[in-house]
């Protein structure tokens, strides 16, 4: 698998420095990704859930080169990536793009529609001449906007709207994986709907792998082919998306299964055993012994406060980091 | 082309709900005008320069002399309207000078926040904020030739911080925006990001900004000229005048009043017009 993986990404680490007193060592950091490993085939929809402060997004961050990892490694064709973007080729840059969530702050508002699109097909050399006219209005095209958006700005569109035009832009070099920062979480659920639809059949037609970052699981059993749950910065499950809504075998998978909201009796028996959500995420400056998840587990072992579990494949494709999970 | 017509229309609006700027950009209009075609609106044309006819000197304001005359017998209305020229002569270089050195600075400083660029260039528009802009000038100038080109050059000394640190503080912020990361992301040159993704959003500051400071450069300027380390006699200057025309206070007082309002409504149409064109820049959709 990792002889044609399309991205790899070996024990990661991210830290960030919260305090440090001068002139004393001691310096406080806030683990926002704590040794995170998985592997991306060509073709694949990774959805990558947690809830906020997990370190779902630092991941996408430090994936696309926004913030340089502390420690571990990053693979993109085989090719070492693990410096901040300055530091990366620009063939890196063409392959490998990003949609970020706030597509009020993604698009810059003095420039116009086609002059956001057009800059990575000038950056890269794709287009012959002067004229990016036809080569916009097919990037348009492509995400389904009139060509007449081209003139418009973007404080003048829709949020949904301005989401379809980073969409475009990010496609524009035509790149083959794209990482996804809750693409839709800052969008009204009526837009929602349509910019998900747009991303599965630009996946279809284009070959591309997504990199899926959110919080919303429910939208992942459509979207994903396989599921990874972040919590404190460590994966704590990773499976293919079908075996992940059947069979959860992680207590914090669980807990997330069981309290998303559902419309009907038939649905809610769908999901797995009942698990009342307890307490908030602890803070990723002090990060609780053992297993993260010790505080919040109902099934808690005195062995879970002292021992962080290792992953352990349980099923072929199935990770779990449980001492209980078997 | 409409609708740029359109939004000139419509700035024009934002802007004349403030009746007070205005009348700030009438006076500024009237009095460039003014020194634009003084050879033409001033009554004694030949006044500007060494003249001299004792026999009308040290006159009150009659018909004939709008403003009086100085104890050279010159008519002091034209010599405002003269000297108007190289006030506004001095705000123009300057700020031509001093906005874009400023913006340069600031915009290199404020998007390497942090790291070595910022140190060095905020450190020392520290050390020039520090010092109040007059002093600052005075000394300048005050080593330098006095004339014209040297007070500009002292004013300029004064100036470019303010810009450097307005600009620093957009930046700053700015940079984390995400249109751009999204443009570091795509790959572009730092001249693509600095000029074309970054300084289009700062331009509504700064031009308020020039717009405030241009009154304030020209009293600035007045100044060294009191203090005679601007623009040299018999040339009429604002500055000038008023330092020439206070040793015969209280007795002649037209001869230092008049440069003296003369000052006070460039700078006051200047700041009401600055708030106008706040008013008219802020609301615009961001």
């Amino acid at each position: 698998m990792s002889e044609n993986a399309l991205l790899q990404v070996q024990d990661l680490r991210k830290l960030f420095l919260v305090d440090k007193k001068p002139f004393s060592r001691q310096a406080t950091y806030l683990k926002a990704v704590d040794g995170v490993s998985f592997s991306m085939p060509q073709e694949e929809v990774l959805g990558l859930v947690g809830e906020s402060g997990s370190g779902k997004s630092t991941v996408a961050y430090t994936v696309i080169g926004m913030y340089k990892p502390t420690s571990g490694k990053i693979l993109f064709q085989g090719v070492d990536i693990s410096t901040g973007a300055s530091g990366r080729p620009l063939s890196i840059k063409k392959d490998l793009q990003i949609v970020f969530q706030d597509p009020g702050s993604s698009l810059n508002p003095r420039r116009s529609i086609r002059q956001i699109i057009e800059r990575p097909l000038v950056v890269h050399r794709m287009i012959r001449g002067g004229n990016t006219r036809d080569a916009v209005a097919e990037l348009l095209e492509m995400v389904e906007l009139p060509p007449d958006y081209m003139q418009k700005y973007p404080p003048y569109v829709g949020g949904g709207e301005r989401q379809l035009v980073s969409i475009a832009r990010a496609m524009a070099s035509k790149p083959k994986f794209l990482i996804l920062d809750e693409p839709t979480s800052a969008l009204d659920v009526s837009v929602q709907g349509k910019i998900i639809n747009t991303l599965i059949r630009l996946r279809r037609e284009m070959k591309l792998s997504y990199l899926f970052i959110t919080h919303d699981l429910s939208l992942m059993r459509n979207v994903a082919d396989r599921v990874a749950i972040m919590y404190l910065g460590k994966i704590c499950e990773i499976a293919g998306t079908v075996e992940f809504f059947q069979q959860p075998l992680h207590p914090y998978t669980q807990m997330l299964l069981s309290s998303i909201p559902v419309i009907s009796d038939q649905e809610e028996g769908l999901k797995p055993k009942h698990i009342a959500p307890r307490g908030e995420i602890p803070s990723p400056v002090n990060l609780p012994s053992g297993c993260s998840f010790h505080t919040r587990c109902p099934y808690v072992e005195e062995r879970c406060r002292q021992e962080d579990p290792a992953m352990k494949e349980l099923r072929p494709g199935h990770f779990v980091r449980c001492h209980l999970a078997c | 082309m409409e609708s740029w017509i359109h939004n000139l229309g419509r700035s024009w609006y934002k802007f004349s709900r403030n009746k007070l700027s205005v009348l700030g950009f009438l006076i500024i209009v009237l009095t460039i005008l003014l020194a634009i075609f003084a050879p033409l609106v001033a009554p004694y044309p030949t006044h500007s320069g060494p003249y001299v006819d004792l026999v009308t000197g040290a006159k009150a304001p009659t018909a004939e002399h709008l403003f009086g005359t100085d104890i050279y017998g010159r008519d002091i209305f034209s010599r405002i309207l003269f000297a108007l020229r190289p006030a506004f002569l001095t705000g123009l270089l300057v700020l031509a000078i001093v906005v874009p050195i400023g913006t340069v600075l600031g915009l290199i400083a404020g998007y390497y926040v942090g790291r070595a660029p910022d140190t060095i260039i905020m450190r020392l528009t520290d050390i020039f904020l520090g010092l109040p802009p007059l002093i600052l000038a005075l000394a300048v100038s005050s080593m330098l030739k006095p004339n014209l080109v040297n007070s500009m050059l002292a004013v300029s000394i004064a100036f470019w911080p303010w810009y450097a640190r307005l600009v620093y503080s957009m930046v700053s912020s700015l940079r984390n925006e995400f249109y751009v990361r999204s443009a570091e992301l795509v790959g572009e040159s730092k001249a693509h990001i600095l000029f074309r993704e970054i300084l289009p959003n700062c331009i509504s500051p700064i031009l308020t900004k020039v717009t405030l400071d241009f009154g304030w450069v020209i009293i600035l300027s007045a100044s060294l000229s009191f203090v005679g380390l601007g623009e040299q006699p018999p040339a009429p200057s604002l500055g000038t005048m008023v330092a020439e025309g206070s040793r015969y206070l209280p007795d002649q007082w037209w001869t230092a009043v008049f440069p003296a309002v003369a000052i006070v409504m460039v700078v006051l149409g200047f700041n009401l017009m600055g708030d106008g064109i706040r008013d008219m820049l802020s609301s615009e959709v961001s």
